[in-house]
C-alpha cells in the first residue's frame, strides 16, 4: 500500500475523532464549561472562554485535517496541541485521585469517567498526529510542488 | 524551501486556525437564541447559586451540627467511596454520584418519599452533593437539602468526623 494512502488513514481517523468531539460540546456549552470546571486546573476566568472556543477549535482542526491541503499540517499540529493539554489534565486528575468525567465526547457528569486507558488512548491519537505532521514537514521540504493527495 | 501551495509558515497557519475557531466560536456564542454562555460566571459560588436558582435548600456546618444531633435527617455522601471511608460526616451514608445507578439501589431503602435527606461532598466548588440533590428530587423525595461547604467546611469547623483518616492525617 502506498505510504501517502496510510498518512490519509491517519488523518481520517483523527478529523473523525475530533469531529464526534465537538458535537455535545458546541450543543451544550454550560455542561462543557460544568466539565472543565471539574478538572480543576483552569482559573475561573478561563472557564468560559475556553468552553466558547475550544469545541470550534476541534472542529476546525477536523475539517482542515480531513479537507484542506493548505492546512493540514497546521491542523495536525494544533491537534497534537490539544491532545498533549488533554492528557496532561486528565493524567494530572487521575494522580490527583479525582473521579470526574472526561468531558471528551460527551458531557454528562456519570460518563466515561477518566482513566489511564484515556492517557493511552490519547497517546496513540498523538502518535497518529505526529506521524501526519511528520509526512507533511518531509513532503513540504521535498517536494514543494507536489500535487496535494 | 516553503511550499508554493501553503500560506505562510506552519506557525502563521496554526494562528488562522485558532483564531479562526475563536471568531467562529464567539459569533455563534452571540448568535445562540438562549443569550449563549456568559464569557465570565462566578464560578467559585456556582455550585451555591445554581442550588438557590433551582430551590434546593441550602445549610451552613452549624445547622449540619443541629440536625445531626436531632437525628431527623438521612446524610447521604455524595463523593467517591475512597474519600467517605477516609473521613466523612457521623452517621454519613455513601452514594458516590459518579455510581449513582448503583449506589441508589442500596440507598432508597434509608428513603421515603417525605424523609429529609442532606446531601455534602468535599468542597464549595465540588457539584457532586448537587447533582445528587437534583437526582433524589427528580425521583420524588422533595425534602432535600444541601450543605454546600462540604468536609471542608466541616472539618474547618472543627466538628467530629468518622472514617480510618481521623486521626490528623491530611
Amino acid at each position: 500500500m502506498n505510504p501517502r494512502y496510510l498518512i490519509m488513514m491517519c488523518r481520517l481517523v483523527l478529523g473523525v475523532i475530533f469531529l464526534l468531539a465537538c458535537v455535545e460540546k458546541i450543543l451544550f456549552p454550560h455542561d462543557f464549561a460544568m466539565a472543565i470546571f471539574r478538572y480543576r486546573l483552569l482559573p475561573h476566568s478561563a472557564i468560559n472562554p475556553v468552553a466558547i472556543t475550544l469545541p470550534w477549535m476541534e472542529l476546525t482542526a477536523a475539517m482542515a485535517i480531513i479537507f484542506s491541503y493548505r492546512f493540514r499540517d497546521a491542523a495536525s499540529a494544533l491537534i497534537l496541541g490539544m491532545l498533549t493539554v488533554f492528557t496532561l489534565g486528565i493524567a494530572i486528575n487521575l494522580i490527583r485521585g479525582l473521579e470526574i468525567a472526561c468531558g471528551c465526547t460527551t458531557t454528562a457528569p456519570t460518563e466515561d469517567l477518566i482513566s489511564w486507558g484515556h492517557v493511552f488512548r490519547n497517546l496513540g491519537y498523538m502518535f497518529l498526529a505526529v506521524i501526519v505532521l511528520k509526512e507533511e514537514w518531509l513532503l513540504t521540504r521535498l517536494h514543494p510542488r507536489r500535487r496535494p493527495l | 524551501m516553503p511550499d508554493a501551495n501553503r500560506p505562510g509558515n506552519l506557525a502563521t497557519r496554526i494562528l488562522w486556525l485558532v483564531v479562526l475557531s475563536m471568531l467562529t466560536g464567539a459569533i455563534v456564542n452571540a448568535l445562540r437564541p438562549d443569550g449563549g454562555l456568559p464569557w465570565t460566571e462566578d464560578w467559585a459560588h456556582h455550585v451555591e447559586s445554581r442550588a438557590r436558582r433551582e430551590g434546593i435548600e441550602l445549610v451552613n456546618a452549624e445547622q449540619v451540627r443541629r440536625i445531626l444531633e436531632a437525628g431527623t435527617h438521612v446524610i447521604f455522601d455524595a463523593r467517591p467511596a475512597p474519600e467517605y471511608f477516609a473521613r466523612a460526616l457521623p452517621g454519613a451514608i455513601s452514594v458516590p454520584y459518579h455510581e449513582i445507578e448503583y449506589a441508589f439501589l442500596d440507598a432508597r431503602i434509608f428513603l421515603t418519599p417525605q424523609q429529609p435527606v442532606l446531601t455534602y461532598c468535599s468542597d464549595p466548588t465540588c457539584d457532586d452533593a448537587l447533582l445528587l440533590a437534583f437526582f433524589l428530587r427528580d425521583h420524588g423525595y422533595t425534602n432535600v437539602v444541601l450543605f454546600p461547604g462540604g468536609m471542608s467546611e466541616w472539618r474547618a469547623a472543627g466538628y467530629p468526623v468518622e472514617g480510618v483518616k481521623v486521626n490528623g492525617e491530611p
